[in-house]
């Protein structure tokens, strides 16, 4: 009897199957660092069938799998569990086919998100959700998480986009869902597989909705004295019946740490926070929506309006919002990235206690967030090593998704639960939610071995009381 | 009154049940319609009807009663009518908070008065919240808005163990935990019902236009009307054949050939650009907002048999071999082609129609749906037209919500 | 707070920390596009190192693979909001690995030899390039290369002439107003097979105003040496060219090959303290002209260019806009951008022929860019990529000829061929 890795090399091939202690240590974590899980092995397939081999041969000899794209995620979700074979798609990195006349492509999952853009350009055309990751993310990783990003305001996120999928499932079938019409009949089983996190099966092909690249885009800039009032210079955008593509804000710790970084693009200082807005569509609309976007920022306080003169500008501020999360490892060696989403008339006062929390608990928080959205991404800087500064940060991070709950909002926006947030989940949902929940994956996954751990609670929910709930110490669900 | 409406008029109180001369659906005689109002007695209601092994029929509105295969079995009438109200309209934010049996144009003017618009524009005069979202049904401006699971942002849903769930919640961006509205929308309440949603709105645009024009012979009109429906401002992009074209009251009278119907929405600017770009190409004549509503109205009530009508699913690029086929017969045609849908409707020789809309899908490599068919041609036909590889997997989830088949039985797609 | 050190200068850990595993690195990796591995990707690596500091992990046989597979291209850093110094961490793995012994085999220790023997000492070098030239007049090689593969085979560059390889005037005057006085690094390679390349860079300068030392004591940067592994030799040879250009006293140190440039920057953390004003003086020749301003040429020529970023001079010193814009300043010249210019081009110092397969697959990627911009001439400045886009053009039969950008601007002031 063959070993698993054995099994595995014989259908992916020697170089594609990785099994070395090393290698797999390598494996152990996604964009999330913490609680870190060391697979079994790691397969590289090629296409569909390699996959769906790769799942059978999983399920003979009893061993979870989970499906990797590269492994930006900020939640865990590609995270192994003990003796998971890691299935990492990027080398089903092509393009399978570009309809431009219907405005659809067909891609394998391991094409990055930001390279299909490029691929499609030719063609006047672009895919719209661009996580700032979108440079190195996979967009079967986006279908898994259902990624967003700054310009999700106007045209919504991953799962706007995705028409049909290819899916290997977690019983090793191949099954295609929706349709390129858009009208697949039926279930909407395509909405329900985007944002699953790699939990309902493995997606093998995607495909995509591809937008016209805007005629004109118009970018402005706001210089605030604070973060709060450039809050409320978004909630007076939202109001004026505006649909800008992008609002987005960056404090000013952000911008400090942008400016320090190879994405440094002339932000002052000095700023308390900066407002981006993103106008875009037909050119001859755009001088009066700039006038009156301009006019609303001067009103609430900006000291400053800068408007992009090119798209080379353009691009910088783009590229400075875009590395900002990276940029927090000058401030410290860890990061913990919160993605909450609250109702966007509470940003300004949402902010201001998130600070506060920030400030009582002592610790290194910055902002930069996709306020158009009410998406804030507070970002707490720490240093693993020291025991008292993690313990605080856990604290901080807890208080802020309860006070963002506390006024009608979720813990997560765009990067999804994963192990990250699976026990903090009971802030938003019931027991009776989360089982309606598992109805859906017991349908696709009836006996959980595709991604286990994710999104479901494991432990007791006490976080308050026990910050070791986190993740450091898991309490087993008794 | 019957034994089992004594039951459940003492289970769930006298105000939720209401007995009434049979009512006739789909071969099944229905004496009793259960109508909470609140969503605690729906929920205890489903719980109940799950335990005795009753089967439901899920209406809002009524609007869509037509709709969907036969019945598997009845018992009763579930009707969300009593569920009603306007619980959140947040202005500053754009969203709303509605419960099921809430008629969509009651929404629709509250948001209105608050400077903003309601992305839902099926047709049926007192469709519902619910039922809208659960048929996930469309209406002329369906370009312009987009499909109707992006407009929810959550959703409650009382499931057939008599659970009350909520899913999503009331902000633009969510993925705490799986999309489960995407499931419910559109599930034709086989899965749950939805009891309250909340929805995301949109600006109110600052300039409205609508046009109509005879299209030439010298022109294409797909690609014209495709080249049309993806300018910026464009709402409304369709190609009426000449019959429907007299029934919407377009003025156009045409023999053969088509109607285009044109609405703009957006900031002046850029409609005025539009309309230019449009008058650069045909002879477009100015007309009000009830030419779309006549082409939503023309969409909405039951053809009596042995009419039909169908909607036609295919890739634009599609749209004239697609239409090629159903030109040719006595069948009257609105083409969306931005969204590559074809609407037909026909009034004689039932099985001819039939043919020729599957045939002009199959060649079209699409779907086809018929939302109105008579009963005889209905049976033993899966009127949504799924494809069998993904039943499967329909049915596990249908297993999972709803194990004793309490809602909608038989009624959706893949005969779940 | 206690750093953990096991195996691995205590530096490459601190380094490590400011990583925060974002991944914006990976797409920027060559050996991670081919590969598709995190184990072969920046931060996958990275996470080696930090590992093995951390006493996660062991110093073994995966990094000292992943080590001298990457290509040291440096577009990580370049992608990096965090400012990761990886070339740097790089170098001080390898030398760690080496140390270790983890290289076995006979390869390491003969690319010592003669990384240590011959590339340093002028003499040596001439001899061994002497009887490649022999050799190739004698068609001696032709049989001897039958023996290689065909990608190898078309690496090998054609040995210039005697007179193109003799070695130039101490000092060159300024032409016109004097500009500055600079200092010039002639290199190992570079005069030996692109001697004209030094010698039009010299008519460059001079021609622009700046009057050029060329001190005689002058060795090699160390670049090839650091790559290897061996830091402690690249750090002596730092310490003697310091000297020697500190005590040239000029503005600046123009370096006309992009891996020299960026290892003598380098000498900032090779040799710490005595290396900074160094390095600190240390342009790039088109740098510094582009910094000055190019005065005007005189002769157009004509064709499509496509500029190909030498690594170690995009991600290794940050130059990328200025020899764009000397180049635009050509009548004649077209600048037609190609997808792929700031990635490697699988030279890598000596990695094309140490690791051949890989480098071959990162530069059929470059090749396919270049090939759909169809160019007529393609400009690089630095002599290891200049000889592997030659060969890639070799092999794909391309029309477009490979030349260091300072060859067409010498060649716009005063048409060589006209």
């Amino acid at each position: 009897m063959p070993s698993l890795v054995e099994r595995l090399r014989s259908i992916v091939g020697d170089e594609a199957c990785l099994a070395r202690a090393e290698e797999l240590f390598v494996y152990e974590c996604d964009g999330l660092t913490l609680d870190p899980v060391r697979p079994s092995a790691v397969v590289l397939p090629r296409d569909t069938e390699q996959v769906a081999s790769v799942v059978r041969a999983c399920r003979e000899f009893g061993q979870p799998f989970v499906p990797r794209g590269a492994g930006t995620g900020l939640s865990g979700g590609a995270h192994p569990t003990p003796g998971a074979v890691i299935v990492e798609c990027s080398r089903m990195d092509r393009i399978l086919e570009v309809d431009a006349g219907n405005r659809i492509a067909r891609v394998q999952p391991g094409v990055v998100n930001a390279d299909l853009s490029v691929a499609v350009a030719t063609h006047g055309l672009f895919y719209a959700p661009d996580p700032s990751s979108q440079m190195a993310c996979t967009i079967g990783g986006n279908v898994a998480e259902n990624a967003g990003g700054p310009h999700t305001l106007k045209y919504g996120t991953t799962t706007n986009h995705v028409l049909a999928l290819e899916l290997v499932l977690p019983d090793g079938a191949v099954s295609r869902l929706g349709s390129a019409t858009g009208f697949a009949p039926g279930y909407d089983l395509v909405g329900a597989v985007v944002g699953s996190e790699g939990t309902l099966g493995i997606v093998t092909e995607v495909t995509v909705r591809l937008t016209p690249i805007p005629e004109g885009v118009e970018t402005l800039l706001g210089i605030f004295p604070d973060v709060v009032s450039a809050c409320r210079a978004v909630g007076r955008v939202i109001r004026s019946g505006l649909v800008p593509a992008a609002l987005e804000i960056l404090d000013q710790r952000t911008i400090r740490a942008v400016e320090d970084s190879v994405y440094a693009a002339g932000l002052p200082r000095d700023a308390g926070a900066v407002l981006v807005a993103e106008l875009d569509g037909a050119a001859c609309a755009l001088p009066a929506q700039v006038e009156k976007v301009r006019a609303i920022i001067g009103e609430e306080g900006a000291s400053e309006v800068r408007v992009a003169r090119d798209e080379q500008e353009r691009a910088l501020f783009w590229k400075a919002r875009k590395g900002a999360f990276g940029a927090m490892g000058r401030l410290a060696p860890d990061l913990y990235v919160h993605d909450a989403v609250v109702p966007r008339a509470v940003l300004p006062e949402i902010l201001a206690t998130v600070c506060e929390i920030g400030d009582r608990h002592g610790v290194t928080l910055s902002n930069v967030f996709h306020a158009g959205d009410g998406n804030l991404h507070p970002n707490i800087s720490f240093d693993r090593r020291d025991p008292d500064e993690l313990r605080r940060v856990i604290a901080a991070g807890t208080e802020i998704l309860e006070a963002c709950v506390r006024v009608g909002g979720v813990i997560t926006g765009e990067h999804g639960i994963g192990t990250e947030k699976r026990d903090f989940i009971g802030l938003v949902f019931n027991e009776a939610d989360l089982d309606a929940m598992k109805r859906v994956r017991d349908a696709f996954n009836p006996d959980g071995v595709c991604n286990p751990g994710k999104i479901f609670p494991t432990t007791r929910f006490c976080v308050e009381s026990n910050p070791k709930a986190r993740g450091y110490d898991r309490v087993p669900l008794a | 009154m019957s034994a089992l409406g004594e039951e459940l008029r003492e289970a769930l109180g006298a105000e939720s049940i209401v007995e009434h001369p049979p009512v006739e659906w789909d071969g099944h005689k229905l004496e009793l319609t259960f109508r909470p109002p609140d969503g605690d007695r729906l929920a205890k209601g489903l719980a109940l009807l799950s335990e005795r092994g009753l089967a439901a029929l899920v209406r809002g509105g009524g609007t869509r009663s037509h709709w969907g295969n036969r019945a598997e079995r009845a018992d009763l009438i579930l009707s969300t009518e009593a569920l009603t109200g306007i619980d959140t309209l947040d202005t500053e934010d754009g969203v709303v908070h509605v419960a099921a049996g809430t008629r969509l144009d009651e929404v629709r003017a509250a948001a209105n008065s608050g400077g903003w618009e309601l992305p839902l524009d099926p047709p049926g005069e007192g469709t519902t919240v619910g039922g809208a979202l659960s048929a996930a049904a469309i209406g002329p401006r369906r370009l312009g808005f987009g499909p109707p699971r992006d407009c929810v942002l959550g959703l409650e849903v009382a499931l057939a163990s008599g659970e009350r769930t909520r899913c999503g919640g009331r902000v633009m961006k969510n993925v705490t935990g799986y999309d489960l509205a995407k499931l419910y929308t559109g599930a034709f309440g086989t899965l749950g019902v939805i009891e309250r949603a909340w929805l995301r709105l949109r600006p109110l645009p600052a300039s409205l236009e609508v046009r109509v024009a005879e299209v030439p012979s010298s022109v294409d009109p797909f690609a014209l009307t495709l080249e049309l429906a993806r300018r910026t401002t464009t709402r409304v992009a369709a190609l009426v054949g000449p019959g429907p074209a007299e029934r919407i009251g377009s003025g156009c009278l045409i023999e053969e050939g088509w109607v285009l119907v044109a609405e703009f929405a957006g900031d002046s600017p850029a409609t005025e650009r539009d309309l230019e770009w449009l008058e650069g190409r045909v002879d477009a004549l100015p007309a009000d907002a009830d030419v779309v509503g006549g082409l939503r109205r023309i969409q909405g009530a039951p053809v009596a048999p042995p009419g039909l009508r169908a909607r036609i699913a295919v890739l634009p690029s599609a749209l004239p071999e697609t239409c090629a086929g159903l030109e040719a017969s006595d069948l009257e045609l609105v083409v969306h082609p931005g969204l590559g849908l074809v609407y037909v409707e026909s009034h004689a020789d039932l099985d001819g129609s039939l043919g020729a809309v599957d045939g002009a899908a199959a060649r079209g490599c699409g779907s086809a749906m018929y939302e109105s068919l008579p009963s005889q041609a209905r049976a033993g036909r899966d009127v949504f037209g799924a494809s069998p590889d993904v039943v499967p997997l329909m049915r596990a989830l249908k297993e999972r919500f709803d194990p004793t088949g309490t809602l909608n039985p038989g009624r959706f797609a893949g005969g779940l | 707070m206690a750093e953990p050190v096991t195996g691995l200068p205590s530096q490459v850990y601190t380094r490590s920390l400011a990583c925060v595993h974002c991944g914006l690195c990976l797409s920027a990796c060559p050996t991670y596009r081919v590969t598709g591995r995190e184990t072969s990707s920046p931060r996958g690596r990275i996470y080696l190192m930090r590992g093995v500091a951390e006493g996660r992990i062991e110093l073994g046989e995966l990094l000292a693979e992943e080590a001298y597979l990457c290509l040291g291209c440096r577009a990580c850093e370049t992608a990096c909001p965090s400012g990761v110094e990886f070339g740097a961490m790089l170098e001080e793995t390898r030398a760690a690995v080496d140390e270790a012994g983890l290289r076995g085999g006979l390869q390491p220790r003969l690319e010592r030899m003669i990384l240590r023997q011959v590339v340093p000492h002028r003499r040596r070098l001439r001899l061994l390039i002497g009887l490649l030239a022999l050799a190739q007049r004698t068609r001696i090689d032709r049989v001897a290369s039958l023996l290689l593969p065909r990608s190898l085979r078309a690496l090998l560059p054609e040995i210039p002439a005697r007179a193109d390889r003799r070695q130039p005037p101490e000092r060159i005057p300024a032409e016109g107003e004097q500009r500055g006085r600079v200092a010039f690094l002639t290199g190992c390679v570079m005069p030996e097979i692109f001697g004209s390349v030094n010698a039009a860079t010299l008519r460059v300068l001079s021609r622009n105003g700046f009057e050029v030392v060329v001190p005689r004591d002058q060795t090699c940067c160390g670049a090839l040496q650091a790559h290897a592994g061996d830091l402690d030799f690249a750090r002596g040879l730092a310490r003697r060219n310091a000297a020697v250009f500190e005590a040239a006293g000029v503005d600046a140190i123009v370096v006309n090959s992009a891996g020299c440039g960026a290892a003598m920057r380098s000498a900032e953390h090779w040799i710490p303290g005595e290396g900074a004003s160094y390095a600190g003086k240390v342009r790039d020749v088109c740098e510094l002209l582009d910094e000055v301003g190019l005065r005007p040429l005189t002769h157009s020529i004509q064709g499509r260019l496509c500029y190909d970023d030498p690594c170690h001079l995009i991600h290794g010193q940050g130059v990328s806009a200025a020899p764009r814009r000397l180049l635009e300043q050509i009548d004649g010249i077209e600048l037609v951008p190609h997808a792929d210019a700031s990635s490697c081009c699988g030279a890598a110092g000596t990695y094309n022929l140490t690791h051949r397969e890989m480098s071959q697959q990162v530069l059929e990627r470059k090749m396919d860019a270049l090939a759909a911009a169809d160019p007529d001439l393609i400009a690089t400045g630095n002599p290891g990529c200049l000889m592997q886009l030659r060969a890639g053009v070799r092999l794909r039969g391309m029309r477009a000829r490979v030349v260091h950008p300072v060859e067409l601007l010498d060649q716009a002031y005063q048409n060589p061929h006209g």
